[in-house]
């Protein structure tokens, strides 16, 4: 029984830091029509900034959170002004362009803060454990699926329930008829993409809490962010967070149970999903 | 008198011999070039041709068809590893019977997979075939049969190193620059079957495929064969550069499955320009040694540089720079042809 | 005009590039190097990818040799050409071939993973390259190749004492395993299970580890307990993964009872990692191929030239260090002959000293060293390993055919 309370939220920390790296692609990705591989450098920039912020200068670790997500937003918004906005539409330009960022960010990453992996690390108000029922469970990983929840609630409040989210879903079926009815588009897109890249940042040191950070991260979260989004479909905050802790258990699971098969399964139940439902769980056609 | 004389040069110039000039121009630097090059470059050039064929034959599907794939690594994994396996677990080393079962199997696993992956387009089928990598990445990791065991019996290398030069005329062992030229000659042929292939009937209806598929659907058109030929193709010519590839690298292992591989022939197209049959070509070798280059000048940064190079050949040479050479190449001939454009 | 120009530039892209070509193609290189030629020895360092942590401290450990040697061997200056292996076999090939056929290289440092190792093995074995490795060593290479010298030993070898201590000083009977899944993650974990069950230990549980495991908490939620498992033999590829496995069972140790950790090859923390893991690491018993605090006077002067380079203690700079110092004896005897039957003849059947100890090679490359058994402790302001025990010319290999 305790096995499997411990596996169960294991899976559902593991899942809540996936949906945070895919959440912020599949709303781009879907909403918006950009393909933007360099997601995953985003969510290890934001890490490194909050390495520096909270382990070097010592500070209060959400203002390293929020630095984190800051810069990765900024960087973030810096590609899409600069050039992703000239590719409207074209998606092989897109692939090429920001997989370029993924290498260009990892490198100068790799110069800045070298090759050491950096140790995970947390608010030391959050050292410890939990005490739920009976059952002991590190403060970090209820954190990270507290922070999850909530903002899972609050994107899917911002997509069904406020005009912003109205509009983008919109912009997307019919580009022409949204700026025709006076809107300005672009500005709404702008602070869509500013937010998912927030969002990957603030990830960043989220993740930082289970992961650590290092170079190779920039590759591999966008792996999962990949993933995660055939599973669980393109364009909808559901789709990121059913796809997300679908795998996050299963992976929580299959590892603790058959360890020599731990990637396999993640590939397994893609392809599954991917065939029995194209367009993944809970997405919507594009 | 000179008139007439310099007339009969310029009509050729703008001729045929025009037209060929480049190629031929191309051809003898290939040719010619590894002869005084050392061991280290023509595995480079050998290297670029293979991702070249690679490349060309996965353009059929993303330039010409217009199906964004990233998971050709499969079928060019296919092929690297049919020719390993061959020469570590049966000692079979012709290449008479290396390549075709290269090619053999990799349009077998187009023939099957294909199904699966056409049923989605745009964004779907990027991920749909990226998926299919990344699980024939973990089932080559993993598979007892396609890697090197230790004395322990473990896996003690994922892949199989020490692949050898095929034997191609029974007696005679190719040397580094025998086996180059065996390689330009296979390119070569590659090239021209694909030029075959794009320029015939079926290559026209893939095109119209990617301009508008309701169009061509209600032409009377059956667009998925269309599109699932090609697939098969197209896994053929990446089977054939996935064998040159092994040789060439003298190791397969599971990552020439996975994105990382998937990933270069698509850069290569669109760097090299995707709308036509050698940009691929050209995009290969540019790649390859500004990879090569910059790794051995700058080491630790070259990456960047990889990264700044597809970000500006996006931005600023969007057609490609094989189709931006091709352009200026006409400039030139009209310049010095003197003919009415 | 226009058209001009576009020749123009057509000739210019040309001739840069046929530049750059021959740049790369310098003339043939001779067969003996007169002697005012500086001996040229090549270099494997993970410098991208997902070990790039490990080139920079390699190339730290060769600078400092070469700099103790004053840059010169039998009279000639040394030059030593790094490359690039940038964590993937294929890439180690191709830079393995330009050492030896663009640079004329004959003697190759490097590379570092097992399966660049045995991508280069036929090559190396065919073309006569010397080469060695910093920590890891396939047996494989050693066993079946030529050419290849394992420093300090085969991974196997280097773990057959801890197998032995784990049982006979620690009393252990059962042992679980958690290792990374790759060649050489196999073979340290086969070398300690090998000691431990050639003195009558058994293994209950076994786990393999992918390179780059994000959560190794599942791992721990299955590890059995103290009353299935006296010991919980860890090895990880690198800091990154063994820190975050420890803090994985750290937290699953507050709610049941696991094991305690033995770790092979500590040397993969560094010194900032364990200040990290101070409440998990403090004494921890482990295996450590080189200890910086052992108490030798060629050790001592070893660490305190690097740290008075360096400004830090060196851990698996050591091998690199030690490596450049082999060849530059083994030049040294050769009066500066690099040729491959010149060298082997210089370097096998002989004992070296090193800061890591004692080093004898056999006939096959193989190397016999000392292997150490550590506990983590607090000295001073640094946590570091410090020797509880040392096993003599105890490496060798059950799988590699003696001398």
């Amino acid at each position: 029984m305790e096995f499997f309370a411990t596996s169960l939220l294991n899976g559902l920390s593991f899942g809540m830091i996936l949906f945070l790296i895919a959440a912020g692609l599949s709303i781009i990705v879907g909403v918006m029509g950009i393909i933007n591989l360099s997601h995953g450098a985003l969510y290890m920039l934001g890490g490194y900034f909050g390495w520096m912020i909270a382990q070097r200068l010592g500070l209060n670790f959400w203002l390293a959170v929020f630095i984190g997500g800051l810069v990765a937003g900024l960087v973030g918004l810096f590609i899409e002004r600069a050039f992703l906005r000239r590719l409207y539409k074209q998606m092989n330009e897109q692939v090429l362009l920001t997989f370029g960022f993924v290498y260009i960010i990892t490198n100068i990453c790799l110069w800045v803060w070298g090759g050491d992996a950096k140790v995970p690390f947390w608010d030391p108000a959050l050292s410890g454990s939990f005490n739920l029922a009976g059952l002991l469970y590190p403060k970090t990983r209820i954190i990270v699926i507290a922070i999850g929840t909530v903002l899972a609630v609050f994107l899917w409040w911002l997509q069904n329930k406020t005009r912003v989210g109205a509009i983008i879903r919109a912009g997307m079926d019919d580009r022409e008829m949204v700026t025709g009815l006076g809107i300005n588009l672009a500005r709404v897109s702008m602070l869509i993409f500013f937010l998912a890249a927030f969002i990957a940042g603030f990830a960043g040191v989220i993740g930082a809490q289970l992961w650590g950070v290092y170079s190779y991260q920039g590759l591999q979260t966008l792996l999962f962010a990949l993933i995660i989004i055939i599973v669980g479909g393109i364009g909808s905050i559901q789709g990121a967070l059913a796809g997300a802790l679908i795998i996050g258990i299963v992976d929580a699971f299959g590892r603790a149970l058959f360890p020599q098969l731990s990637m396999f399964f993640m590939f397994l139940v893609m392809i599954i999903i991917l065939i029995a439902k194209p367009s993944g769980l809970l997405g919507r056609k594009i | 008198m000179e008139k007439d004389k310099w007339e009969g040069i310029r009509r050729l110039w703008q001729g045929r011999l025009g037209q060929f000039a480049p190629f031929i121009i191309v051809g003898l630097i290939l040719l010619t070039i590894p002869h005084f090059a050392h061991a280290d470059i023509q595995l480079m050039m050998a290297k670029s041709l293979a991702f070249a064929t690679f490349a060309m034959g996965y353009n059929l599907v993303f330039g010409y068809t217009g199906l964004l794939s990233l998971g050709h690594g499969v079928y060019f994994g296919a092929g690297g590893y049919a020719v390993a396996l061959l020469q570590y677990h049966l000692h079979i080393y012709s290449f008479w019977m290396a390549m075709p079962l290269a090619v053999a199997v990799s349009m077998l696993l187009a023939a099957i997979l294909g199904p699966i992956v056409l049923r989605s387009t745009g964004m779907y089928f990027l991920l749909l075939t990226f998926a299919f990598g990344e699980l024939f990445y973990s089932i080559a990791w993993q598979t007892k049969f396609m890697g090197v065991l230790s004395v322990a019996g473990q896996i003690a290398v994922r892949g199989i190193p020490g692949i050898v030069y095929p034997d191609v005329i029974p007696g005679i062992e190719l040397t580094s620059t025998t086996f180059y030229y065996f390689i330009f000659t296979g390119f070569v042929i590659c090239y021209i079957l694909l030029y075959r292939i794009t320029n015939s009937p079926f290559g026209h209806a893939l095109v119209g495929i990617r301009e508008s598929e309701p169009r061509m659907q209600a032409l009377g058109y059956h667009t998925w064969r269309y599109k699932y030929i090609a697939l098969i193709v197209s896994a053929g010519f990446s089977g054939v550069g996935g064998a040159m590839f092994a040789w060439n690298n003298a190791m397969i292992d599971p990552s020439h499955f996975a994105v990382g591989t998937s990933f270069l022939p698509m850069v290569m197209s669109i760097i090299g320009g995707s709308t036509t049959l050698f940009g691929p070509a050209i995009g290969a070798v540019i790649v390859t040694f500004v990879e090569y280059l910059a790794s051995i000048t700058i080491r630790a940064r070259w990456p960047l540089i990889l990264g700044g190079i597809f970000v500006v050949s996006v931005m600023f040479a969007r057609a490609g720079i094989g189709v931006y050479l091709a352009r200026l190449w006409e400039k030139v001939r009209v310049r010095y042809g003197n003919t009415k454009s | 005009m226009k058209g001009k120009k576009s020749l123009l530039v057509v000739s210019i892209v040309c001739l840069v590039a046929a530049l750059l070509i021959s740049g790369c193609v310098p003339g043939a290189p001779p067969a003996v190097a007169p002697p005012a030629e500086p001996i040229k020895i090549g270099s494997l360092v993970d410098l991208t990818g997902p070990i790039a942590d490990m080139g920079p401290r390699f190339k730290q450990g060769i600078d400092l040799a070469l700099e103790t040697i004053n840059h010169t061997i039998a009279g000639r200056p040394v030059e030593v050409i790094f490359e690039d292996s940038g964590s993937s076999p294929t890439t180690a090939m191709e830079r393995f071939k330009k050492l030896h056929e663009s640079d004329g290289v004959n003697i190759i440092i490097g590379p570092l993973m097992g399966d660049q190792q045995s991508a280069v093995a036929p090559y190396a074995d065919q073309h006569k390259v010397l080469y060695v490795g910093y920590i890891n060593s396939t047996t494989d290479c050693v066993a079946d190749y030529g050419t290849f010298i394992a420093y300090p030993a085969t991974c196997i070898g280097q773990q057959r004492p801890s197998g032995w201590f784990l049982y006979e000083d620690m009393g252990y009977r059962t042992m679980a395993t958690l290792g990374s899944d790759y060649g050489g993650g196999h073979d340290y974990i086969a070398g300690a299970v090998y000691g431990f069950e050639e003195k009558g230990g058994k293994v209950v549980h076994q786990v393999w580890a992918p390179i780059g495991t994000p959560d190794f908490a599942p791992y721990m939620a299955a590890m059995p307990t103290k009353d299935t498992a006296d010991v919980l033999c860890i090895f990880l590829s690198s800091g990154e993964d063994a820190a975050r496995c420890l803090m994985a069972y750290r937290d699953e140790k507050v709610k049941r009872d696991l094991p305690p950790v033995f770790e092979l090859i500590v040397d993969v923390f560094t010194p900032q990692q364990y200040k990290d893991l101070e409440d998990v690491v403090v004494g921890m018993y482990a295996q450590s191929t080189y200890l910086p605090l052992r108490d030798d006077p060629i050790n001592n002067a070893f660490v305190a030239a690097f740290r008075a380079k360096y400004g830090e203690t060196p851990v698996i700079q050591q091998n690199a260090y030690t490596d450049m110092m082999l060849f530059a004896q083994g030049l040294e005897i050769t009066g500066g002959d690099d040729s491959f039957d010149a060298m082997w003849a210089a370097m096998t059947k002989r004992e070296f000293q090193t800061p890591q100890g004692p080093l004898y090679y056999t006939s096959t490359g193989e190397g016999l060293s000392n292997c150490y058994i550590a506990q983590i402790q607090k000295v001073g302001d640094e946590i570091l390993p410090v020797v509880v025990k040392t096993y003599e010319r105890a490496t060798k290999d059950p799988y590699v055919p003696s001398d």
